[in-house]
């Protein structure tokens, strides 16, 4: 069946749906098994679907199985993120924090993509100093990840939303000046105008962003 | 959830997130194939299971296009008490 998650907002927090598409494998008498968020390529929702009716890979069984598995990185990325997808966010960010407690070197490719999500997840709680620290982790540590950018950003944004303007101000100008071709630069472009103006600054690069670091 | 008889729904175009929107609070649309374009196999995939799911028998020779999708959450738990069949349950946005 099908629902318009913000119109029946009742069941779609009933079921604690916070992100589309999310499609609920439910059993008859409405209790979910798992669900599937995101898309996916059509082989791989329906092999997803009947693993959950079989009862593999759902949330319930790799939370059974973290007692022998919780500390390889690749297990507790994706325990982490099947918590976030059932919105359970504290078991999430647990998961994630031991994650990077397991791996500190990032030998799994994993932790700077956890470091991130919980950057977003303070961030999306206004615990905007959690989620900036989180951010500026990966870019200290890991500033050849491919979440360097989003980082970056993510500096900048936190920044800003906790009334910051300044900093937020030479983050977002930064980021246009380092990364002119950037699909993001036009909007740090016009998040540094923006913040300018409000500021009272001139566009042009200040003698305190030599040298700057975020 | 059983098989409706009636007019079919029409499958929205999916909405692709672009832009700087995915730094910010909208929830983000997550895309596990990262060559992925469009949303019509994820919506194949869906369909195709809830046909599976629900029991609707088709031909090898029709090939569904379209489903008719139940938007009664009372009468879809209803019938799949009955029947003794799961759900699939799509949530979805018009943004």
């Amino acid at each position: 069946m099908k629902l318009n998650a913000e119109v029946d907002t009742a069941t779609a927090d009933r079921y604690r749906v916070r992100s589309y598409p999310t499609v609920l494998v439910l059993r008859s008498d409405g209790i979910e098994i798992d669900r599937v968020v995101g898309y996916y390529r059509a082989p791989e929702f329906m092999g997803l679907v009947e693993d959950y009716l079989d009862g593999r890979n759902t949330l319930a069984s790799m939370a059974a199985a973290e007692s022998t598995q919780g500390s390889d990185p690749a297990f507790l990325a994706k325990l982490a993120d099947r918590y976030f997808e059932h919105d359970l966010r504290e078991d999430a960010k647990a998961r994630y924090l031991r994650l990077v407690a397991v791996d500190p070197a990032n030998r799994s490719g994993l932790v700077d993509d956890a470091l991130m999500s919980l950057a977003r997840m303070g961030r999306k709680d206004k615990d905007y100093a959690t989620a900036r620290k989180y951010a500026q982790r990966v870019l200290d540590r890991y500033p050849d990840s491919d979440a360097m950018k989003s980082a970056f950003l993510e500096v900048g944004i936190n920044w800003k939303r906790s009334g910051d303007l300044e900093n937020a101000w030479k983050v977002f100008l930064d980021y246009a000046r380092k990364f002119p071709e950037d699909e993001d630069a036009p909007y740090a472009k016009e998040q540094a105008d923006t913040l300018a103006a409000k500021l009272g600054h001139t566009i042009a690069v200040p003698r305190s962003l030599t040298g700057h670091t975020l | 959830m059983g098989c409706a008889r009636g007019p079919v729904d029409s499958l929205p175009a999916a909405r692709l997130p672009t832009g700087p929107d995915r730094l910010l609070d909208k929830p983000q649309t997550r895309f596990h194939d990262p060559n992925m374009k469009t949303a019509w196999g994820w919506m194949a995939g869906a369909m195709a299971l809830t046909l599976v799911a629900g029991g609707c028998a088709t031909s090898k020779k029709e090939a569904p296009t379209t489903i008719a999708w139940n938007t009664a959450m009372d009468a879809a738990l209803a019938d799949a008490g009955k029947n003794g069949r799961p759900i699939l349950l799509d949530f979805y946005t018009d943004w």
